[in-house]
């Protein structure tokens, strides 16, 4: 892992430490006890700042700096970082699709299913990319959806969107 | 006597088919490496919305005992550890697998675990009531400074930075604290999302976390191979290993119950500390690593040991002994039941019932690994291109369902994604889950022992239990202290000696 990845972690932590700590200055004074709404924030804002400070400045004490001597043997570099992000896109689009309503449950849990498993099924070396694949991934998209749809509605009486 | 009520689970046929699913999914999930127990008991939360308290419990307490388990199937076959626990499992497991000795191997570490898990009970069923109804006496101080204790412990152990791990630890606490003041009923800190007022929600985080942030990694590592060679012959530990291993699985057993009870320290640790003590006694340490059976014996003995331990003192005091303990707390308040000494008092079935299903379950997870264990290989070589995008669907209709609102999808989503930079960057994750579950405990009873002294904080070492307590995080920072100086110093001596 290099330094300036582990700069930018830590400074995302000493960004959100500095918004919770200004936000805490505005909770009112105690009035029961000592310490109030407000001191628990301020002293937890204050040690994330303090340790993601020390680490910004000092990157090896977050110990995960590349280093020959310690580097775990099993260690390997992601291969499929654009799958990833391919992926978490679709399952953003997922919950947008539902949230607007625009489509219901089924319907967008079916899409979602045969669009991420053929994404995934090209990288995924136990798989060939066969007609024959493609009719599995429209079946386990209709039966997960259908399936899920009955037992939350009817078994467990929970609504889906 | 009341520990017979333990035993009514098994008189209860819905309790014993919860149990016998929820083992078999835990050794299932358990055995496919990327997939974790915590991950499936997360998910599996909202299916018990509508069971009793009890058949809820004891089915993810079956998914508990199996998933630790269940490691040790894909460590040993094809030297990828289905869960963290059954790592120290692969060091010795694959090699006898590699030699033609797979059977034994499982064998042995079937074997190992029931014994383990068989050891821990013993003292789950003594200890609980007696510690419940001494931690029933503590005062708010006491409880502050045992929460704090259990903070500092559970960092001082994690693996990595100790920097990393306080941070984490005050990252999880930072994140309990938007929402309604306990003590005041006040809100604070929610930056004008109503949908804050309740705070961020336990399940949305771990789901996010351990679920999502899982998902993210597996589809970058898609490509893993998974075949799974033919086993032959009997998975039961013969007599003459067990002869040449008892005192390392007695030893090992009590060595994982021990680091179970600890707050917040699980089974991976269990393993390590267990497999390094095996080595240190054994008359042949050189094996290790190279297939030797007791490394296989230490390491599934102590992490299924660590199974009975961590739930000590979630049913005695409400502190987690492990992360999935904290899942287990949540099941626990979305039925209405306030973890803590007074269990046994208020839910003494629901308590005899986690108790008994340990037991039930370990003999369950015995007899199905014994039995099924080729069926269950197969199980695991489910492609993951198939598998990783209908538990995504779980993902988001697990935290959808818990109060109907969309907030709790985002939020998974958001620490979905913080929980595979945590990983990535080496932060341990546990720190940050039990700050979040054990925050709210310390401040709301550091604030009621205020009030009660008048806002003196001096009970907090006057009263002789908290001052033990408070005695104890010293001793321990300064320990860490001393441990990142004396590494600082090596790191740099090594560094002089290269130029």
């Amino acid at each position: 892992m290099r330094a300036s990845n582990i700069r930018v972690f830590a400074g995302f932590f000493l960004a959100i430490g500095a918004a919770f700590f200004i936000s805490a200055l505005g909770l009112p004074a105690p009035a029961y006890e000592p310490l109030g709404s407000g001191t628990l924030p301020k002293v937890l804002a204050l040690i994330i700042c303090v340790f993601s400070t020390i680490i910004l400045i000092f990157p090896a004490q977050g110990g995960a700096v590349e280093d020959a001597a310690v580097k775990e043997p099993t260690e390997s570099k992601p291969k499929h970082v654009a799958l990833a992000v391919q992926v978490m896109a679709m399952f953003t689009a997922y919950v947008i699709v539902m949230q607007v309503d625009l489509l219901g449950f089924v319907a967008a849990t079916v899409l979602f299913l045969i669009a991420v498993m053929t994404v995934m099924v090209r990288s995924d070396p136990k798989v060939k990319n066969s007609p024959a694949q493609w009719m599995v991934t429209i079946v386990i998209a209709l039966a997960v959806s259908t399936g899920l749809q009955f037992v939350f509605t009817n078994l467990l009486v929970v609504n889906l969107p | 006597m009341d520990l017979l009520l333990a035993f009514n689970v098994l008189f209860d046929p819905t309790a014993l088919l919860l149990i016998m699913i929820g083992t078999f999914l835990g050794i299932t999930v358990g055995a496919i490496p990327g997939l974790t127990g915590t991950m499936l008991i997360a998910l599996s939360l909202p299916l018990t919305f509508t069971m009793t308290p009890v058949n809820a419990l004891v089915l993810l307490v079956g998914m508990y005992v199996g998933a630790i388990s269940g490691g040790l199937i894909t460590a040993i076959l094809l030297r990828m550890p289905g869960t963290g626990a059954a790592v120290m499992t692969t060091l010795d497991g694959y090699p006898m697998a590699q030699r033609g000795e797979a059977a034994r191997a499982l064998g042995i570490g079937i074997s190992a675990s029931f014994f383990g898990c068989l050891i821990s009970w013993v003292f789950l069923a003594t200890l609980s009531k007696p510690l419940a109804d001494w931690g029933a006496k503590f005062g708010p101080f006491e409880v502050f400074s045992l929460v704090v204790m259990a903070m500092i412990l559970i960092v001082s152990v994690s693996r990595g930075s100790m920097l990393m791990g306080l941070l984490a630890g005050a990252l999880g606490m930072l994140v309990s604290i938007p929402g309604t003041d306990p003590s005041t009923g006040m809100l604070r800190l929610t930056f004008g999302w109503h949908e804050l007022d309740a705070g961020f929600g336990m399940m949305p985080v771990m789901i996010g976390i351990f679920a999502v942030g899982k998902i993210i990694a597996d589809t970058m590592n898609m490509d893993t191979q998974m075949e799974i060679r033919e086993v032959k012959g009997r998975m039961i530990m013969s007599y003459s290993d067990l002869k040449q291993n008892f005192v390392n699985l007695l030893r090992s057993s009590l060595i994982g119950t021990w680091i179970g009870i600890l707050p917040g320290v699980g089974a991976n640790i269990g393993s390590v500390v267990s497999y390094t003590s095996a080595k240190t006694f054994s008359k042949n340490p050189d094996e290790f690593g190279k297939g030797s059976p007791e490394g296989i014996v230490a390491s599934e003995a102590a992490n299924n040991a660590t199974v009975g331990g961590a739930i000590i003192p979630m049913i005695a005091l409400g502190i987690p002994g492990s992360v999935v303990d904290v899942i287990l707390l949540g099941a626990m308040m979305i039925h209405q039941i306030t973890p803590g000494p007074l269990l046994f008092k208020t839910n003494p079935d629901m308590v005899y019932g986690i108790i008994g299903a340990v037991l039930i379950a370990n003999v369950m997870m015995f007899l199905m690994m014994t039995g099924l264990i080729k069926q269950i290989a197969r199980l695991v070589q489910v492609p993951r291109s198939r598998l990783l995008p209908i538990i995504m669907v779980f993902c988001v209709l697990g935290t959808y369902s818990l109060h109907n609102r969309w907030f709790d999808v985002w939020v998974m989503l958001a620490f979905g994604l913080f929980g595979f930079a945590a990983e990535r960057f080496k932060m341990p994750l546990a720190p940050f889950i039990i700050g979040l579950i054990l925050a709210p405990m310390a401040e709301a009873n550091l604030r009621t022992g205020l009030m009660i002294s008048g806002g003196s904080f001096t009970p907090l070492i006057e009263r002789p239990l908290s001052a033990i307590f408070v005695i104890i995080t010293i001793g321990l920072l300064a320990w860490q202290l001393f441990s990142i100086i004396r590494g600082n110093k090596a790191k740099k001596q090594g560094s002089d000696e290269a130029t």
